[in-house]
């Protein structure tokens, strides 16, 4: 039994590393065999030294660590106004009603469609990124929480009611809690989001960041340095993927299986 | 507690449906600890007035009077009678982000009732209706009769006077409802506290109840009071006697008719 399953989670990990061991193998065939030049294609190898060059000289984390700043400050108030004004607008419906039409409007603009205007506004520093960023991750939010908050069980309502719960308690006890699914359905997007445009924005109007770093390598033809980036970016990315979902869990231990059975 | 209703009643406006008269003329006296069923078609605002009773709605006019005291649609005010009173919907209710022991500590807690105590009430409570082992479950991981069960501890964990049931077992299977049924009058018994029951089971209302009250529909009101006068405590025998079963037929004639009558 336990040997049998050793040799089947063994035979899983084989069949996982298949695919991205046969991509290197590719990769290192056609470079070596094939009539490639290194300009669209780059030797492993030099990919490899570039990293740990980036890595030796500083670059690296000096552009990985402008980058995450930017993201996270974006994101953080961004999602933190978009839930804010997401409760506020389901509590009080007139306030809905108020900004009904300007938030849906603004919110059919993609973001990045804004970024020229900002830099004309803003010009190229982070401010002018990390709004991005904060919009995008409001507009991200502030409807899934509209809407799950206003959408809450009136059952629960009622009972809470029922025990004397008072209008805070209501909101933080339950109509929050109550909403979280939704609430962190939003979440999920602007973080997934917050990164995508973090590198858009940085890559049309870069002084650092790895999109910066992409696009510095792209005007110097330096492929290797630009594969480098990409399997950071691929990282940090898959990094912040479980990030959010370990969050999740822990957020909202509930929900522990049920999205499962449903 | 005692519950006098008087001349009861409540209309909703709606723009483009006019005024729906749900209750009206409703008069419905309650003795202490007694066990009063409501019985009625649907639609003939029975959860309205356990919602009214609950200060979940307001009534349009007439009062509700408890121990001899109106309640008062004043927010310092309705907190003591609300107090007083619990409720336990048929679908439970139950928050789905808190443990069983969580549910049922909810009510201390936004009472500002210490944890220690607040643990300590709620085993107890957990205790009363046998869900020892399930405290750090979530409700959804819990059957329907579980569940139920929790409702009914976190409604009685606040020591309530009155408790309103809401058809509390329609949603459980055959077999559940008649434990339930039977566990609620031990609870009943033992708390000595007075319940309002609502639901459409005859049987199931002139089993528990002291009294069935059965309602008409449109606007709703009080049809008939039948008293339910069999020894207790009472056990499942009682349902083959003949007093039993003369009154059930009695009882399903005059609503069977009432919807007839109305369509």
């Amino acid at each position: 039994m336990a040997k049998g399953r050793f040799s089947n989670m063994f035979g899983r990990l084989l069949l996982k590393s298949l695919l991205p061991l046969s991509i290197l193998i590719l990769w290192k065939l056609a470079v070596t065999f094939g009539d490639i030049p290194s300009i669209l294609l780059p030797k492993l190898e030099k990919v490899g030294a570039d990293f740990v060059k980036y890595l030796l000289n500083g670059e690296l984390i000096h552009h990985m660590t402008v980058s995450l700043r930017r993201c996270a400050i974006g994101f953080f108030f961004g999602s933190a106004a978009g839930v804010g004004l997401g409760v506020l607008l389901a509590w009080f419906k007139s306030l809905e009603v108020f900004f009904d039409v300007t938030l849906n409007f603004s919110r059919a603009i993609p973001k990045t469609a804004l970024a020229p205007l900002l830099i004309v506004w803003f010009g190229f520093g982070d401010f002018p990124k990390i709004l991005l960023i904060g919009l995008a991750a409001f507009f991200y939010t502030v409807i899934p929480t509209l809407e799950g908050v206003g959408n809450v069980d009136n059952l629960l309502v009622k009972s809470a009611r029922s025990m004397g719960a008072n209008d805070r308690q209501i909101l933080f006890g339950v109509l929050l809690p109550a909403a979280m699914p939704s609430i962190y359905a939003g979440i999920r997007i602007a973080a997934t989001s917050s990164f995508v445009i973090l590198l858009f924005v940085e890559i049309i109007s870069g002084n650092s960041g790895l999109g910066f770093l992409l696009e510095d390598a792209r005007e110097s033809l330096n492929t290797s340095t630009m594969f480098m980036t990409l399997i950071v970016v691929g990282i940090l990315g898959f990094t912040l993927d479980w990030l959010v979902r370990y969050t999740e869990k822990k957020v909202m231990p509930w929900q522990k299986g049920k999205t499962i059975s449903r | 507690m005692k519950l006098a209703i008087r001349n009861l009643r409540k209309e909703y406006n709606s723009d483009n449906r006019g005024t729906f008269v749900a209750l009206d003329r409703l008069d419905l006296e309650v003795a202490e600890r007694e066990f009063v069923s409501i019985l009625g078609p649907s639609g003939c605002g029975k959860s309205t007035l356990l919602e009214i009773i609950a200060g979940l709605q307001e009534q349009t006019s007439g009062d509700i009077i408890t121990d001899g005291c109106p309640i008062i649609k004043d927010s310092n005010k309705a907190q003591n009678v609300v107090k007083k009173t619990a409720i336990v919907f048929q679908h439970y209710g139950l928050f789905p982000w808190l443990t069983v022991q969580k549910n049922i500590e909810y009510g201390l807690k936004i009472r500002g009732i210490e944890s220690k105590k607040r643990h300590e009430m709620a085993m107890h409570h957990i205790e009363m209706v046998n869900l020892q082992g399930f405290e750090k479950f979530y409700p959804h991981e819990l059957s329907g009769g579980m569940q139920q069960r929790v409702a009914l501890a976190r409604a009685l964990v606040n020591s309530p006077d009155l408790l309103l049931l809401d058809e509390p077992f329609a949603a459980l299977d055959a077999q559940t409802r008649e434990i339930c049924q039977r566990e609620l009058l031990k609870l009943w018994q033992r708390m000595k506290i007075t319940i309002i029951f609502v639901t459409h089971d005859v049987g199931e209302a002139i089993f528990l109840s002291d009294k069935v009250v059965v309602m008409s529909k449109e606007p709703g009101r009080v049809r008939e009071i039948i008293p339910i006068d069999m020894p207790r405590p009472r056990d499942f025998s009682v349902r083959l006697k003949e007093e039993f079963r003369k009154t059930e037929m009695s009882v399903r004639l005059m609503i069977s008719e009432k919807e007839v009558q109305y369509g």
